[in-house]
């Protein structure tokens, strides 16, 4: 976990591209949001694999967004319960059920769908969100949090030492933490 | 490309997957023993024991071994228990959120099996303070109506008797009458008083009247007794209307005390149950008790089987209500060839009873009978002790209406060593005998209908009676060569009614009636005799209290007639005739002297 937390400290104060850190964490969203063992988010799992998104950033959005998903859970499945049942789409969702996919998936369960629904739909401002609150991070808030003495002090942590073997001199030498 | 795209992502993906399906595949039969025993567990509130689960993957097939369900009620009990279940369960259909089982089979299903542990008990029900089970109340009722007569001097010196009360009202209120009239008796003219009128009176009648001014004194004189005899009459009418009131209230008394020793014996009769000691109550006691049972056992089948339905229902049809963690539920569309929430399609169990292995077959036990519109069937035979045979149906409308039917069949069934009533005055228990019956039942919106016929032949009985009644009662029973029994039940599931017949009654018309009724006919006369002798003394009292009425009634009547005859006399009239009379003698007498003078 402390290895992951300085993976994450890293990508934030490194080079890593801020879009491929916030597209971590919109896509952890999506998936932190749903039931983990769903067809959608094995399809995420595979497509950040793939690309180049920050690994570590993700699988920190999916936990924090899972434990988010469980406390909004009941207006996840209002959600997903609203769309459903709502009289005008039945036809719609009537002709997605004669897919295996659409069942496969579990686009007719109230909490798979509210959950993928809000994701997918959420998924943009957060995207937008994480890549301003990233780079004024790092412009801002990196270096009014380096003044402070308890700063300095986690310098000299067992922390640190391992957050530095990731970065490397040439984090280091480019401000580091 | 390369920029954006990291091929070894892909490796990554199929390592990771194979990882997850590794896991799975290790530990899937841990994690599903765990959610049995947890799931079921929290259904049945006690200790769940899973020996072992097996996963077959093609087909997907799951069977689980030794599986021990505590009796919350009796924990050293198992409610069920069974060697092995497998189900067949359709994967498609799995993904798709449906739990299809083509074929479950459960092998040697127990029921109160003893625990080799005595089993956690994690759910109390309030069941458990509910008053004794019915059965149980109704072995109460043997030595109820085994209760001794009531004794017969005790029950007649009964204040509260209605003779006794009418009896002493009769006689109170005849002190009241009689006080009453005593006081009009002082007021009213004596006979010398009423002599003395018709002295006076007659005195008048005798004056000797020569002017009108006489007949003037002389009706003066009447005008002034007349008076007297006004204010004596009024006296004698007021006691007159009196003694009718006396005699009407006495009258509707003496009625009362003649009506009360009947109402006084229906009382009794109510009050000790005479009235209903009837040979039908112990065919209802007798067998009463085992249909009561069974229907016991009935209504908790279906007292856990109707939560457990509507709670599935909620998966396919109903929203969850608000909490603070939902977890959803799937909604299911029109497809073409729609499949329930739930469904197995064919259940084969195999239960181990005393009375040997009874084989259940099920098909289209699903919680959604609408979807595919076909009833869920059970049935179950058995052959090794006779034949035992039972068709059912059932189904559960979208709107939540259950119902169910079904007929039921037993041929040529030996029982042994099978108790029929133990109570404190009458044990008795079925040695050995053949059993035949037949029946069947409906239930439709909650409402019971279910008639049922049995016949037992060659019958050997044991028993221990401890009063006249259930000794006659027991060697009623073992003289019967058939004894049929019919039992009904109809009504509300939770509150049925009962009606039983049996051949016993028949039988006991004859034996048991002749005695019981002799019994009950002798303390009968003796209670009516009791009740009479207290009605004849009453009806004395009320005769001779009668006779002094009446004949105060015919003193008043003459009085009445003495005084009017003296008040309607025509004395002044006479006189006043009288009076007249000499008046012309005078005249003729004069006028013949003067006539003698002139023609001389």
């Amino acid at each position: 976990m402390l290895t992951l937390l300085a993976k994450l400290l890293h990508a934030l104060n490194s080079d890593s591209s801020i879009r491929q850190i916030a597209l971590a964490i919109a896509l952890g969203f999506i998936v932190g949001l749903s039931p983990i063992l769903t067809l959608h988010n094995i399809a995420i799992i595979f497509f950040v694999l793939i690309i180049r998104v920050h690994l570590g950033s993700f699988i920190l959005a999916v936990g924090f967004f899972s434990g988010v998903s469980y406390l909004l859970s009941p207006a996840i499945v209002q959600v997903g319960e609203s769309l459903l049942t709502q009289p005008s789409l039945t036809g719609f969702f009537t002709s997605l059920y004669q897919l295996s996919l659409f069942k496969l998936a579990h686009w007719h369960h109230t909490y798979v769908l509210g959950a993928f629904v809000l994701g997918v739909t959420l998924c943009v401002p957060i995207y937008f969100i994480s890549k301003l609150i990233i780079e004024k991070y790092r412009v801002h808030i990196m270096t009014f949090f380096e003044k402070f003495r308890i700063v300095k002090a986690l310098k000299a942590s067992k922390f640190y030492s391992l957050y530095s073997s990731f970065a490397g001199e040439s984090s280091l030498s480019k401000g580091g933490l | 490309m390369a920029r954006f795209i990291r091929w070894q992502g892909m490796i990554a993906f199929v390592l990771l997957s194979a990882l997850v399906a590794g896991v799975l595949y290790l530990f899937a039969e841990s994690l599903v023993k765990s959610a049995i025993v947890s799931s079921a567990e929290s259904a049945f509130g006690a200790e769940v024991n899973v020996a072992d689960v097996k996963l077959g993957y093609s087909p997907l097939q799951l069977s689980v071994l030794g599986m021990q369900v505590t009796d919350k009620e009796s924990p050293t009990q198992n409610l069920f228990s069974f060697e092995r279940a497998t189900a067949g369960v359709d994967v498609w259909q799995y993904l798709f959120g449906k739990i299809i089982i083509d074929k479950l089979e459960v092998s040697q299903l127990a029921f109160s099996s003893v625990r080799s542990q005595t089993g956690e008990v994690f759910l109390n029900d309030e069941s458990s303070d509910k008053e004794g089970s019915l059965s149980d109340q109704a072995k109460e009722m043997l030595p109820e109506v085994d209760m001794q007569l009531p004794d017969i001097k005790a029950l007649l010196d009964d204040s509260n008797l209605l003779t006794v009360k009418a009896s002493n009202q009769l006689k109170d209120s005849y002190k009241v009458e009689q006080e009453k009239l005593k006081a009009l008796k002082s007021k009213l003219p004596s006979k010398d008083k009423l002599k003395s009128y018709q002295d006076k009176v007659e005195a008048l009648g005798k004056m000797k009247v020569s002017s009108l001014a006489d007949i003037e004194k002389i009706k003066t004189e009447f005008d002034k007794i007349k008076t007297e005899f006004k204010t004596d009459q009024a006296l004698i009418k007021e006691a007159k209307q009196q003694v009718l009131n006396s005699k009407k209230i006495l009258a509707q008394q003496i009625n009362e005390v003649k009506t009360a020793p009947n109402k006084d014996w229906q009382q009794i009769e109510k009050t000790y149950q005479l009235d209903s000691i009837d040979t039908e109550d112990f065919a209802h006691i007798l067998f009463g008790e085992k249909a009561r049972g069974y229907v016991e056992k009935a209504q908790w089948l279906y007292e856990q089987a109707s939560p457990l339905m509507a709670n599935m229902k909620e998966d396919g049809t109903t929203p969850s209500e608000d909490k603070s963690h939902a977890e959803g539920r799937f909604i299911f569309f029109a497809e073409e060839t729609p499949l329930p929430a739930v469904l197995v399609k064919k259940a084969l169990f195999s239960i181990q009873l005393e009375q040997g292995e009874v084989i259940v077959t099920g098909s289209e036990l699903t919680h959604q009978h609408w979807v595919r519109g076909k009833d869920s069937l059970i049935n179950i035979n058995s052959i090794d002790n006779g034949e035992l045979k039972l068709n059912s149906n059932f189904k559960l409308t979208q709107s939540g209406d259950f119902s169910a039917n079904g007929d039921w069949l037993v041929n040529d069934r030996a029982l042994s060593n099978t108790e029929i009533t133990q109570s404190k005055a009458l044990t008795l228990s079925l040695n050995a005998g053949q059993l035949d019956g037949t029946g069947s039942f409906n239930l439709t919106q909650g409402e019971i209908k279910a008639t049922n016929q049995f016949s037992l032949e060659q019958a050997s009985y044991q028993g221990e009676a401890k009063s006249k009644i259930t000794k006659l009662l027991l060697a009623t029973i073992e003289s019967l060569d058939n004894l049929t029994v019919d039992v009904g039940v109809n009504g509300e599931i939770s509150k049925p009614n009962f009606t039983i017949a049996s051949s016993l009654n028949d039988a006991l018309t004859g034996a048991f009636k002749q005695q019981v009724s002799g019994k009950l006919t002798e303390f009968r006369n003796k209670v009516n005799k009791g009740l009479n002798e207290k009605l004849t003394n009453a009806l004395k009292l009320g005769d001779s209290q009668s006779a002094e009425l009446l004949d105060l009634e015919a003193l008043l009547t003459d009085s009445d007639k003495a005084l009017d005859d003296l008040k309607n006399s025509d004395i002044v009239k006479q006189q006043q005739k009288k009076l007249e009379d000499k008046v012309k003698d005078k005249a003729k007498d004069k006028l013949k002297n003067k006539l003698g003078d002139l023609f001389g």
